[in-house]
């Protein structure tokens, strides 16, 4: 019993190496805050630590966490108090209020360019580096249409071109 | 800056700036139910598998009497009397919408997409999109917001909300149509699916399938298609995972004339145009790719059958390439990017499945 409970702990113990810097880091584009990231960031493994033992294979482990930590993120927006009838509403009010909410980080440069991107784009955009997802496991979490996600992210890259000559 | 090392830049200070959660989480309680759950895991695993290749043996005896017109061991043969065999109602279903599907050369097709978490009652999306198609490359796609007309070789996208119209090189993958298309292959080929009912929508009769895809209860998709029982056609797919559902409606029209303005990319002269085509070098070959750039193409051995160059794109300004492979009927995707600096970075984007990919991937490791 003993070692099957280590050997499942070892095996989370890689999971969590694996996704710890995409699930905070994609966490972070939504809730642009570091300490309640971290909190969700926090809850997330938890919850996939309960739920790894009943995990037949790992297939889609990749895009099952990244929902689970997405469906805390949201929650806890909601939880703000925000009025949030329409998350796409909340986008775009959010996108008028300027320097309301940036981008937490240390890096003035990463700051500065993606304060630029909208909230669906840094989603995209954190989900694309941070965590090398594909565009259909992309879709899959956000529920997006796979082409859409495509030429979202081809603005991403456009809009990040035009601000990077400044660097 | 370039793109490639901002996108280096950003990794590196998120590897660096990742706090650390991993005490906490250990010393969080477990649920009870999960001890011993990887033994009944496997036990699950084993029944699964004993099912489906009951199920697989069950289908392939059936076609082989359709077919081949092997008898039945019993059967009466003195006069030739072959015993019936009918396939599933739902297998019937779906290999129907599937042939009604890849007979189309032209459909116009209208969806309407809403998200929406169940347990919060959060909108998480609401889109509405138009295609008419005409062909892999001749269709017209079209959101409130965003038109891209592809037409040949190239795509125009005019981007509504930045007032700019951009011309890039053109590709299927933009196409709903195909991506339907692509799914309905998808269902008919690997998941498990089964008629729960007949539904009346708007007044039209549909079949309901179910299908059920994912490795576990908690990682499980459960889809639910509406089917015209005339056209064949999809009037509605709902899919739920975990608490989130996605309602798409559609509406699908013949359109053996198509209006061939409607594929031509008509937009407001006053808007500004940006020719994207000139940051790429097009081959189609990857030969010819080979001859153009300063460094080594790495071409995997084994592309999975059926699947050929769509086309080689360099990116002008960096030391990148994409390679683009499509499966005849242009459904299937398989993009392979390649960065080549002081280190080379290969990135892979598709629409199959994992089992495929990973041994793409495994490949081009090598």
């Amino acid at each position: 019993m003993h070692d099957e409970k280590q050997k499942n702990d070892d095996e989370f113990i890689k999971i969590y190496m694996k996704y710890k810097t995409p699930v905070y880091f994609y966490v972070l584009s939504i809730l642009k805050d570091a300490g309640l990231s971290e909190d969700i960031m926090q809850e997330t493994f938890i919850r996939v630590r309960t739920n790894i033992y009943k995990y037949g294979s790992i297939n889609n482990l990749r895009t099952w966490i990244m929902k689970i930590a997405r469906n805390l993120a949201l929650n806890c927006l909601r939880d703000r108090k925000f009025e949030l009838l329409n998350y796409e509403e909340i986008n775009a009010n959010v996108e008028k209020a300027v320097n309301v909410d940036e981008f937490v980080t240390d890096s003035i440069m990463i700051n500065d360019v993606l304060n630029y991107l909208s909230n669906d784009e840094r989603e995209i955009f954190s989900l694309h580096v941070f965590g090398c997802y594909t565009h259909r496991e992309i879709s899959q979490i956000l529920n997006i249409p796979q082409g859409t996600i495509r030429w979202k992210y081809s603005i991403i890259k456009k809009k990040l071109r035009e601000l990077l000559k400044k660097y | 800056m370039k793109l490639y090392y901002f996108y280096k830049e950003c990794r590196k200070y998120a590897n660096e700036h990742t706090p650390d959660v991993l005490e906490k989480v250990l010393k969080a309680p477990l649920n009870e139910n999960t001890e011993n759950t990887s033994v009944e895991c496997q036990k699950r695993s084993v029944w699964n598998y004993l099912l489906t290749s009951f199920i697989a043996a069950a289908i392939l005896m059936s076609l082989s009497i359709i077919f081949v017109n092997i008898h039945f061991w019993g059967s009466n043969k003195e006069n030739g009397i072959v015993p019936k065999v009918t396939l599933s109602p739902s297998y019937n279903i779906v290999y129907a919408m599937q042939k009604t599907y890849d007979n189309i050369k032209t459909i116009v097709i209208e969806g309407k997409e809403i998200s929406k978490n169940m347990k919060t009652n959060v909108v998480l999306s609401n889109n509405s999109w138009k295609e008419i198609y005409a062909g892999p490359l001749n269709y017209r796609y079209e959101t409130p917001d965003f038109i891209r007309v592809v037409n040949g070789d190239k795509s125009w996208n005019y981007y509504k909300d930045l007032n700019r119209i951009e011309i890039i090189p053109s590709d299927p993958s933009g196409s709903p149509f195909l991506a339907l298309k692509s799914k309905i292959d998808d269902i008919a080929k690997n998941d498990s699916y089964k008629l729960v009912g007949s539904e009346k929508i708007d007044g039209i009769d549909t079949n309901v399938i179910e299908v059920t895809s994912g490795n576990s209860k908690d990682d499980s998709w459960v889809e639910t298609y509406w089917i015209d029982k005339k056209t064949n056609f999809i009037l509605k797919q709902e899919t739920l995972h975990n608490d989130i559902k996605t309602i798409i409606m559609y509406k699908t029209y013949f359109a053996s004339d198509i209006d061939k303005e409607s594929l031509k990319p008509n937009f407001p002269s006053n808007v500004p145009v940006i020719d994207r085509l000139t940051e790429f070098d097009i081959f189609h070959s990857i030969n010819d790719a080979q001859k153009a750039i300063n460094f080594d193409i790495i071409v995997p051995d084994k592309i999975p059958k059926g699947f050929k160059l769509f086309e080689v794109r360099k990116y002008k300004n960096e030391n990148a390439i994409e390679l683009d492979y499509y499966n005849e009927d242009f459904t299937k995707f398989i993009f392979i990017q390649e960065y080549h600096k002081d280190k080379t970075t290969v990135n892979i984007m598709s629409n199959l499945n994992d089992d495929v990919l990973k041994q793409l991937k495994d490949d081009l490791n090598k």
